[in-house]
């Protein structure tokens, strides 16, 4: 029986086997690629002959005049659209599982999903009319409640929060979407319960919802910790200006200027290659600490 | 080669042959090297028709205003049929991307090492392709297989020619074109002008005052404060159209240029002291809200859309801009009405516009490719279309009657130095004397279109403000006939220091400027000159002028 019952997944098995070919393809072979962050690398010559010159090239990095600067505002940008990113679809599901018409519900739910599909190109030009401190029509809705125009997008004081808010606006929609789902998992008889002894909606929402829902919190909260240092490079790329460069500029917008632009490929590869580790790092303590204190682990 | 791919097939079909059970003698003869004579050896004519047709791989880029015709596409056109026809040349793009994105999908290409057998390259891959041995010596070729009408054309520019030799051999073809024609030129609404009764611009005051003007007395008479007088983009310090290039020539320096000083070195422009009193001048006119607040995050075609609207009144462009960006304004208003006029200057010293040296792209030969002298037949192939002899019969590679521009799928092209501006002296001749019969295809386009807008048809003003007068060219060859002009003294490659420092300082400059602008303190502009030279600059500046006693 035992036997033939294995037999019987073996089909199952060979299923995620594309899965993993190209998981080996796409994500395991490119990284022998981070050799070159180690040498003096010269197309031409390939990978095999280019010049062995050990961490020089982090230690240019370090050296940049901007490294850090650009260090802290990724850490600073993706940490808060880390915790928007958690806190807005939580709310926002916690919201529409409260309404009654389920009409409405999902009205409401492919609205707020729609600007997940659109890229950051057709944002970027869209932004910039919509959030213009003379003519958009953000700062007009402000200018009723009295409060002067703000140049979000030229500001570099408030460029890392225009950055937050337009990508959780973007993104929320997806995330509700998780929580709905999460939501609908939970056993109907602990309200019914909850009804008999009294408890108010906001009493369930602390003591069934919340709850019930912490797994799957914990789960997205972990996955998003291994994104610190993904401040988001289309966003930004689409969207920053020089008056903006301070507060604005990012590991991923430094790369792409350093290795696609200048051609420098090994300086490039050594500050992807630093920002991996760091990442690395962070998801692993982040699963440590999920495990620790909600027993949930993710490996 | 010819032989090569006959006895491929001869060899092909022996082996059907073999399955068919029929006996095929001789296969394992020809198959031996001793009956394959090298064919660089024999005498073969390399310029003529391959037979059978050969497969040239390359790439390029296409610009999103590209048209096309009878669901043409850049890989089946007029041209890469005539290739195949005439040439017996099977162009194969291994791909084509837009214009933006060609500097970053060509270092992708070059690092995986995957050449195709015809490049389009810029100054900065040509060096280091040519560095690594990695393209193909057209030398000789060139030498040899350049048509006469090619060499006359190519050679006319001889300096910027040969900015495509390294070590004194020609590693690529330069598409040579001419430098007159990327100047820059003040363009003003001449409609608001007349409107507010204002004369036109003789002096930089004259300017500051018109734009000052165009902004708060409500030149289009909408009762709404919504113009502007001067328009930027955010990369003004770059860009050919809402640049500052030309602005900055009115206080005679110019930044992001090298230039040579008092004692004939090389100094960058951007650190000049003067630069200072421009900056100081460009952050009174934005404090006063004469430049738009929002330049700082608006782009090419974000600023085009004000023009469009009727928003702005005066811009610094290149010689295209009627084309490009004023014809939406002349389509959308029925009363606008734009002039060219030439820079001006803040003092009694004339204001000098300079321009970069024209060579934009370099056409390079794989190593690796089987058919290097290719190029030359493609080039030979291009340049027929300025030969008056067979000028008539090319026609059909120029603008279409329809008004679209195929010449642009020419997968290999070259200018004259001053084509298109003995366009506009020949076509303005041939409208004052009713006779076009003495112009080229090309120029009796322009003919035909100016001819149409005289007649009436608004869609053509663009032409006729390019190429016929009041134009573009008129304040082009005013520079030209006065002399007054200069070009970016550096041309070369970039340098080493260049290659590791030159995003930093680019970036810190236009930081420093865009804020000094939007009302940051000048003293800034003091810092960057110090920092710049701390961070690279005056290392740069020594390397450059290294380059310039050895390019003497």
């Amino acid at each position: 029986m035992g036997m033939k019952k294995k037999l019987q997944e073996i089909p199952l098995h060979l299923m995620i086997l594309p899965g993993i070919i190209l998981t080996v393809i796409f994500s395991y072979v490119p990284i022998l690629g981070t050799v070159i962050a180690f040498q003096k690398f010269v197309p031409s010559k390939g990978i095999f002959n280019s010049k062995w010159i050990g961490l020089d090239n982090f230690r240019y990095m370090l050296d940049m005049p901007n490294f850090t600067s650009v260090l802290w505002n990724t850490v600073f940008i993706a940490i808060l659209k880390i915790i928007a990113g958690l806190v807005v679809p939580i709310i926002f599901a916690l919201l529409l599982n409260e309404l009654a018409g389920a009409f409405f519900k999902r009205t409401i739910q492919t609205i707020i999903y729609f600007p997940y599909f659109l890229s950051w190109v057709i944002l970027g030009g869209i932004l910039i009319d919509i959030l213009s401190p003379s003519s958009g029509i953000v700062n007009q809705f402000l200018g009723v409640f009295g409060i002067k125009p703000i140049f979000f997008l030229g500001d570099d004081k408030w460029f890392p929060y225009t950055l937050v808010l337009t990508d959780t606006w973007k993104t929320f929609g997806y995330g509700t979407i998780v929580y709905l789902a999460a939501l609908t998992g939970i056993d109907q008889s602990l309200y019914e319960a909850a009804t008999m002894d009294g408890a108010n909606r906001w009493k369930q929402t602390i003591h069934i919802t919340l709850p019930g829902m912490l797994p799957i919190i914990t789960l997205m909260t972990v996955l998003s910790l291994g994104n610190v240092l993904n401040a988001g490079f289309e966003q930004v790329f689409n969207l920053y200006s020089p008056m903006v460069y301070s507060t604005g500029d990012i590991i991923d917008t430094l790369v792409y200027r350093i290795g696609l632009v200048d051609a420098q490929y090994g300086v490039a590869t050594a500050v992807g290659l630093f920002k991996s580790l760091i990442s690395f790092v962070l998801i692993v303590l982040s699963n440590k600490l999920a495990n620790k204190y909600a027993g949930y682990r993710v490996f | 080669m010819k032989k090569r791919r006959t006895m491929k097939k001869s060899a092909i079909l022996c082996l059907a042959g073999f399955m068919l059970l029929t006996a095929c003698g001789g296969a394992k003869e020809a198959n031996s090297p001793a009956a394959a004579p090298d064919p660089a050896k024999t005498d073969v004519d390399l310029m003529a028709k391959y037979d059978p047709p050969v497969d040239i791989t390359a790439w390029r880029y296409t610009e999103s205003t590209y048209k096309y015709e009878n669901n043409d596409t850049i890989e089946d056109n007029i041209y890469t049929r005539t290739y195949l026809s005439d040439l017996g040349i099977n162009l194969k793009y291994v791909w084509t991307v837009p214009v933006e994105q060609f500097d970053q999908k060509m270092n992708v290409s070059i690092a995986s090492g995957d050449l195709p057998d015809i490049m389009w390259l810029k100054n900065k891959q040509l060096t280091d392709l040519a560095e690594n041995d990695m393209l193909y010596d057209l030398t000789n070729l060139f030498e040899k297989y350049a048509s006469p009408i090619t060499k006359e054309i190519m050679l006319q520019d001889e300096a910027s020619f040969n900015t495509a030799k390294i070590g004194g051999r020609l590693m690529a073809i330069p598409h040579t074109s001419s430098a007159v024609d990327g100047l820059p030129i003040l363009y003003v609404r001449t409609d608001w002008l007349e409107k507010l009764g204002l004369p036109e611009p003789q002096t930089m005051q004259d300017v500051l005052a018109i734009a000052e003007a165009f902004t708060n007395n409500d030149p289009d008479g909408n009762g709404k404060d919504d113009t502007f007088g001067l328009a930027f983009t955010k990369t003004f310090l770059t860009d050919a159209h809402f640049g500052t290039s030309g602005y900055f020539s009115g206080y005679h320096v110019n930044p992001g240029k090298w230039v040579k000083d008092d004692s004939g070195q090389l100094v960058y422009g951007s650190i000049q002291p003067a630069v200072k009193d421009a900056l100081k001048q460009l952050q009174d006119l934005y404090a006063k809200g004469i430049l738009d607040r929002e330049f700082g995050v608006k782009d090419r075609a974000k600023v085009t859309e004000s023009v469009a609207s009727g928003k702005v009144g005066m811009f610094y462009g290149s010689m295209s801009a009627p084309l490009s960006i004023i014809q939406q304004n002349v389509d959308n208003d029925p009363n606008a009405e734009w002039k060219a006029l030439p820079l001006v200057s803040v003092d009694d010293k004339k204001a000098t516009p300079i321009g970069k040296m024209p060579i934009t792209r370099y056409y390079g030969v794989s190593k690796d490719s089987k058919h290097p002298e290719a190029i030359i037949k493609l080039l030979n192939f291009s340049m027929q279309g300025y030969d008056p002899e067979v000028a008539q019969e090319n026609s059909k590679f120029g603008i279409t009657d329809t008004n679209i521009p195929v010449y642009l799928y020419s997968l290999i092209s070259a200018d004259p130095a001053k084509k298109n501006l003995n366009a506009h002296l020949n076509t303005m001749q041939a409208l004052e004397t009713n006779d076009p019969s003495q112009l080229s295809v090309e120029e009796k386009g322009y003919y035909d279109r100016i001819v149409d807008y005289r007649g009436g048809n608004r869609a053509n003003w663009g032409t006729e403000r390019v190429f016929g007068s009041p134009s573009s060219f008129d304040v082009i060859d005013h520079y030209v006939q006065e002399d007054n002009y200069i070009f970016d003294a550096f041309y070369g490659a970039p340098t080493p220091t260049m290659v590791e420092k030159l995003a930093t300082l680019e970036k810190m400059e236009e930081e420093v400027f865009t804020k000094i602008i939007m009302g940051q303190s000048l003293d800034n502009f003091d810092k960057f000159v110090e920092d710049w030279k701390k961070l690279g600059g005056e290392q740069i500046t020594k390397e450059v002028n290294e380059w310039a006693e050895k390019n003497k």
